[in-house]
């Protein structure tokens, strides 16, 4: 079937809780209140790196309001964190190891006696000595801030596939080159918060902003030592993740320690200063070597990165293991080499961050090939061209494309937006650039394992569909109803969604990865089967016809033949309950993709993802030569995310990331005082990109539907914010003829590099 | 959520109420306008008034009225929006209303006033800082303490004055208007600053800014102002150059007026600038001449977010070559 | 002490006792359940507080209550009349304005204040007067269509 015969994949569905948001009826964590609620706050280390020797909350316990105190001391369980082999996290802390690092927490009446409380708890800290800067910290007889962590490396990953010393001998060219990308904030809306309660017999309900639900009780039970029966955590809506909210933060914990310890339902809303110092994007230095072929075919690559974890591990095995593996998407790369090292500073946490770990190598690689292209005197997009991945192809690292057309995508955005005409402008300080990456659709690295959807029609024909899958904003919750609306032939009016409760839902890993419409989409499709396979056979029945010849569609069931052998939707529901032996309709999918490895221990081989997306991104900006202000005028992108199951999401997913991108191109950056202080946690400070900085973006899509995704979908979510950054650092020195290897684009970087190329270019 | 200190409240309906309560409450209470300085300012305890006294219950505060002798008096209420749009300014005074488009973004300028915006307090990376936040560091000059973490050696305090509305009023000469229960007084704008980060105005306790009066312009003449920060919105000024110029009817610099802002703790104006073309046929070697005379006025530390004090520094020549560039052929200036 | 503060919110004459610190965002939010308008930084810098005082856009984390004194405020609830969705809540919502929505109350009143001020805003325009509003989500693109789309050509 294509596109065109369908109901609903394929057309513009606005969310089907749009009406709710724009009503402002739709609750967030911030906006839920429960009698007798408390407040509570976190009381954070003023140290980079200090032991609490004592905590002295008697002058706080004596205020009139204050319920309770807590502090590292009363968390009785073990660590926790997103992977086995890496947890560090206790949520409240007795060895405190940055700036804010909370250590006690306190619950009051009202929000104002709580912050009073903080000022009245007395720490006594040993101060410890502190290391801020990763390369410092990975010398021997740095400052040890995880004891199990020698020389604080928290994770180091390596790969070396094919021959990479004999790769580099058949080159005609060679580069080096190091870069530099920074570490931003995920600077979601909505701050992050968790409302508990707990009830007479000790039962224990979580309201909370997260992208991972499931992963919050796993942590959660394990942090308190209580049983996993006795924790349900629900996700409220959720304003925004982009993975900083995949983790369980320490806000979680505490709400739930102390709504245990005041049997009272307690809530905890960040402030925007809180907010930020939670998790933010690693910065990475990135050393680059890539060996070419005079016709430009790239015969072997070595990356090495360094990247910074801050003070606890988070994601990091799986970012610096996403690293080198986003690097085998795009490029037929026969040799390739890579050494990744995280390591622990005394500074807040990095974790996972849309495009998780292949940002920050892509804006390398692709600025890289660009410098490449020019010093074998080739055009950018034919050198892209010449490498670009296939359909059925399979890299040194195991990883297998089953649908594939970037080389589409690179030819398709080149001619709109007029490529090689651009290219040949000259003296406007105007200029264009390119760049393609590809992602995965959920990596199948530890916990990625299926997800589950559970459906319900009801006697009037109405839907109710139960999922894991966590909406965190990106609209899953529409997408879901939009296969079932199409499997069903059923408006998405009459579909109401239930998605993330720990305790009604199947389980789900979470919102990561881009794994929630392939995954949570074909669960979610094998449900919808289930109920019309049931139906159909009722229909059959009644229309007197075969199962196989019975359509869904428009709120009728009729005879694919004879559309007058019809009854309604509605009606066959409950139809189907009456008949037979009066069966409930309820459909059952869980899901996981089949042809995927699990990546080898030791080499890291296996097809970690089902399918892979891939697409190209062209930036056209104009400079300012003399103040070196950078204008983003356009973005194009040929994007291959296979079927598109509804184009004004998988547009806003464009945009969406076209904004963070230029965010990190050119305006944000967190900065650090030589305490180790996050030194701009605020909206202010920190600065994403307004209205005023986004251009318009053309999305072309140039998928084929995908064998393996749901109605042959891929990802979306995170694969085109990592093409944004190198497309406009390219475009640049396509515009000026300087290359910035720093991130972020600064007006003075561009002028000092301006400068510079003067100075050269002068004798 | 940020919480307010606990503070009380009033808002007399008549000037003359406010003076009698500001100078019996003098330092424990604050006039309130807008609020979009003062309060952020609350919140994060840089400021911990036990009075609120609101000026928004007297309209007269609102009025502006244009008089061809006296000029235009704005009431220091009078909002930056209701400015913006303001026909009288529109007609007069363009680097007025380019100056109110600039600040922050369109709800700032709804609230915001223009008494508060020239009352505005410094800023810097160390100062407008959670509590908590600035718990980790020794207390600085500006909030009473001994130290400067921007400039350790020295005991002056370098916060900025970030304000878009003064230079601009600075460069069109304006007066203010200050009451208070001792009476009233008169005084040039370029009076009203200090200099010291700590304690950026010369205002006297219990004073309340009135009105500011911006003289008439005389024959052919305009106004420009332009700011650099990082974006589009939002973002204070990290650099802003206002400039008045006037033409002779043959065309030679008959007037001209510089201010700067941001680059200092208080906005000023750089008569070396103006000086170097009044009476002249205004070339480009001059202009340049007089953006170089700018940028050496400008002397901005490491306390804004977003640039370097060498690149605002570098931006005011910039800027005030292109307002001055700009206003220069507006005017029909044969720029050579 | 508490102070009587009398209102209209959303065609509603309201009064309500409240400590004279309190903000215009903590009193609706807090004392009278209207939890469209939303906190995103509490400074001014975000936007997604914005509520409108007698039809102008305002920042209710930075508006003491107390100045609000006899004055009509509207919130993103007060929109929807008769059961309808306003019109600007209506396009939000088919523009695919809306992703994580939290942003959503804020840009929403923006976008209604300059369509009461200026019934064919350009996209210039329209950029300026929501460039107050961050959203971290949709690029600013469908809410700039949204918007657009109810320009009125005079
Ligand atoms: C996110 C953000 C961005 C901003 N961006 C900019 C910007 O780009 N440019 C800019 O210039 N400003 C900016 N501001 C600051 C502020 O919004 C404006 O300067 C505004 O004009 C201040 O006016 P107000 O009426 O709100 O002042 P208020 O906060 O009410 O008052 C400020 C100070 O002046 C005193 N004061 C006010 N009126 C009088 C009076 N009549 N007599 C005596 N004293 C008085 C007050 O007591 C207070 O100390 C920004 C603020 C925020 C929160
Ligand atoms: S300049 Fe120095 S004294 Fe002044 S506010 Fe900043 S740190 Fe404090
Ligand atoms: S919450 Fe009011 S502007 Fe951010
Ligand atoms: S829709 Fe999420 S912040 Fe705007």
């Amino acid at each position: 079937m294509n596109s065109e015969s369908y109901a609903y994949i394929g057309r513009k569905q606005p969310q089907i809780d749009g009406l709710a948001k724009a009503t402002g009826e739709a609750k967030f964590t911030t906006d839920l209140v429960l009698p007798r609620m408390l407040i509570g706050k976190l009381l954070g280390s003023p140290y980079p790196h200090a032991r609490v020797r004592n905590v002295d909350a008697s002058r706080a316990l004596a205020l009139k309001g204050v319920k309770a105190v807590v502090t590292g001391k009363d968390v009785p369980g073990k660590k926790y964190g997103v992977f086995v082999s890496r947890m560090d996290e206790t949520g409240l802390t007795v060895k405190a190891r940055f700036v804010g690092d909370p250590v006690a927490a306190v619950a009051a009446v009202d929000e104002e006696t709580a912050m009073e409380a903080l000022g009245l708890i007395s720490v006594d800290y040993e101060i410890l000595p502190a290391v801020f800067d990763p390369e410092e910290a990975m010398k021997e007889g740095a400052p040890v801030i995880h004891d199990e962590y020698e020389r604080n490396i928290v994770a180091d990953t390596h790969y070396d596939f094919g021959d990479v010393e004999a790769g580099f001998r058949e080159c005609d060219h060679i580069r080096e080159d190091n870069f530099f990308s920074q570490t931003v904030s995920h600077a979601t809306l909505e701050p992050r918060g968790v409302l508990a309660d707990c009830d007479v017999a000790g039962k224990l309900t979580l309201w909370t902003s997260t992208q991972a639900p499931f992963q919050v009780r796993r942590d959660i039970i394990r942090a308190l030592d209580i049983p996993a029966s006795k924790l349900r955590v629900i996700k409220a809506h959720v304003g925004g993740g982009f993975g900083g909210k995949a983790d369980t933060y320490p806000m979680q914990v505490a709400a739930t320690l102390l709504a245990m310890k005041t049997g009272r339902p307690l809530k905890i809303i960040a402030t925007r200063e809180e907010e930020i110092n939670v998790r933010r994007r690693a910065p990475m230095s990135i050393f680059t070597k890539t060996g070419v072929k005079k016709d430009g075919a790239i015969m072997a690559q070595y990356l090495k990165i360094l990247a910074d974890s801050g003070a606890y591990s988070s994601t990091s095995i799986l970012m610096m293991y996403n690293s080198g593996l986003t690097c085998m998407i795009p490029y037929r790369i026969p040799n390739f080499k890579y050494d990744g090292y995280q390591i622990y500073t005394n500074k807040m946490v990095t974790g996972a961050m849309r495009g998780h770990g292949a940002n920050q190598p892509r804006f390398a690689v692709e600025s890289q090939l660009d410098m490449i292209a020019e010093d074998i005197g080739m055009d950018p997009a034919d050198l892209r061209l010449r490498n670009a991945s296939q359909k059925g192809d399979t890299t040194v690292s195991g990883l297998h494309f089953v649908s594939c057309e970037l080389s589409r995508s690179i030819e398709e955005s080149t001619r709109n937006v007029g490529w090689k005409e651009k290219r040949r402008q000259k003296g406007t300080n105007r200029g264009i650039g390119i760049a393609c990456g590809g992602f995965v659709c959920g990596a199948r690295i530890s916990g990625h394992t299926a997800s589950g959807t559970n459906i319900h029609v009801h006697e009037d024909g109405g839907v109710t569909v139960i999922t894991g899958s966590a909406d965190i904003g990106q609209g899953s919750n529409s997408v879901m109803a939009q296969f079932v609306a199409e499997e069903l032939g059923i408006p998405l009016s009459d579909i109401s969604v239930i998605a993330a409760d720990t305790e009604t839902t199947p389980i789900d890993n979470g919102t990561f990865s881009s794994r929630v419409t392939f995954y949570g989409g074909n669960a979610t499709l094998l449900a919808a089967r289930e109920v019309k396979q049931m139906m159909a056979g009722i229909a059959a029945t009644l229309l007197k016809s075969n199962a196989e010849d019975i359509v869904f569609r428009d709120k009728l069931v009729f005879v694919r033949d004879d559309p007058s052998r019809s009854i309604p939707f509605g009606k066959l529901a409950k139809a189907t309950e009456g008949m037979g032996h009066g069966r409930l309709i309820i459909g059952q999918g869980q899901w996981a993709p089949t042809n995927t490895q699990f990546p080898d221990k030791k080499t890291k081989w296996g097809n970690v993802s089902g399918s892979y997306s891939f697409a190209t991104q062209i930036a056209e900006v104009e400079v300012d030569t003399e103040t070196g202000q950078v204008k983003v005028i356009s973005i194009t992108i040929g994007d291959d995310c296979g079927q598109v199951i509804n184009p004004l999401s998988v547009q806003g997913q464009a945009d969406g990331s076209v904004a963070m991108g230029i965010g990190h191109a050119l305006l944000e950056q967190l900065l650090f005082g030589s305490n180790g202080q996050l030194m701009n946690p605020s909206l202010l400070d920190f600065k994403i990109p307004t209205a005023m900085e986004c251009p318009p973006t053309t999305l072309l899509e140039v998928g084929t539907p995908d064998p393996i995704g749901p109605y042959g979908a891929k990802e979306i979510g995170e694969g085109l914010l990592i093409t944004t950054v190198p497309a406009i650092c390219n475009a640049i020195y396509n515009a000026v003829g300087v290359r910035i290897t720093e991130l972020p684009i600064t007006p003075e970087k561009i002028l000092k590099a301006l400068d510079e190329k003067k100075r050269r270019e002068k004798p | 959520m940020m919480r307010l200190p606990k503070m009380d409240y009033a808002a007399p309906p008549t000037l003359s109420e406010v003076c009698v309560l500001m100078s019996e409450q003098q330092e424990k209470a604050e006039l309130l306008a807008g609020g979009t300085d003062l309060l952020p300012a609350c919140k994060l305890r840089n400021k911990q008034p036990t009075l609120l006294v609101s000026l928004g219950k007297i309209p007269s505060l609102k009025d502006i009225r244009f008089d061809e002798s006296e000029g235009l008096r704005i009431g220091a209420m009078t909002s930056l929006n209701a400015l913006r749009y303001d026909p009288l300014a529109i007609a007069h005074y363009p680097a007025l209303i380019e100056a109110a488009a600039a600040v922050g973004t369109t709800q700032l300028q709804h609230m915001g006033t223009l008494g508060g915006n020239i009352c505005l307090d410094t800023r810097c990376t160390y100062y407008n800082q959670s509590e908590s936040w600035r718990q980790t560091r020794a207390v600085c000059l500006k909030m009473g303490g001994e130290v400067c973490h921007v400039v350790p050696k020295g005991n002056k305090c370098y916060a900025v004055f970030s304000g878009d509305m003064a230079p601009v009023l600075l460069a069109l000469d304006a007066r203010l208007k200050l009451a208070s229960s001792a009476g009233e007084r008169s005084l040039r704008l370029s009076e009203f600053y200090s200099g010291d980060g700590r304690k950026p105005l010369l205002i006297r306790p219990g004073e309340i800014l009135e009105a500011v009066i911006v003289p008439p312009p005389a024959g052919k003449e305009s106004s420009a102002y332009l700011k650099y920060r990082v974006r589009g919105a939002i973002d204070f000024p990290l650099a802003g150059v206002a400039v008045r110029l006037a033409a002779t009817a043959d065309g030679l610099c008959r007037d001209c007026s510089v201010a700067i802002t941001a680059v200092s703790s208080a906005p000023v104006q750089v008569p070396e600038a103006a000086d170097l073309l009044k009476g002249k046929s205004v070339t480009a070697e001059l202009i340049n001449k007089a953006a170089q005379e700018t940028s050496r006025a400008a002397h901005p530390v490491a306390n804004a977010f977003g640039a370097t004090p060498s690149y605002r520094r570098k931006m005011i020549g910039i800027l005030t070559r292109r307002t001055l560039t700009s206003l220069a052929q507006n005017l029909g200036m044969a720029v050579r | 002490m508490k102070r009587r503060l009398e209102l209209t919110v959303n065609d509603e004459c309201l009064d309500v006792e409240i400590e004279p610190h309190r903000t215009l965002l903590e009193v609706l939010r807090e004392e009278l359940g209207f939890t469209g308008a939303k906190e995103g930084c509490g400074l001014g810098a975000c936007g997604a507080c914005t509520v409108l005082v007698d039809g102008a856009p305002v920042l209710s984390c930075l508006t003491l209550a107390l100045e609000v004194q006899g004055k009509t405020v509207t919130t993103v609830e007060g929109l929807v009349k008769n059961g309808q969705p306003d019109p600007v809540q209506k396009a939000f919502v088919d523009h695919g304005a809306i992703q994580c929505g939290f942003c959503t109350p804020g840009s929403v009143m923006s976008a209604k204040a300059l369509l009461e001020k200026n019934s064919n805003p350009s996209g210039q325009e329209i950029r300026e007067a929501l460039a107050g509003n961050l959203c971290r989500c949709t690029g600013y693109q469908k809410i700039i269509e949204a918007v657009g789309s109810l320009a009125k050509p005079r």
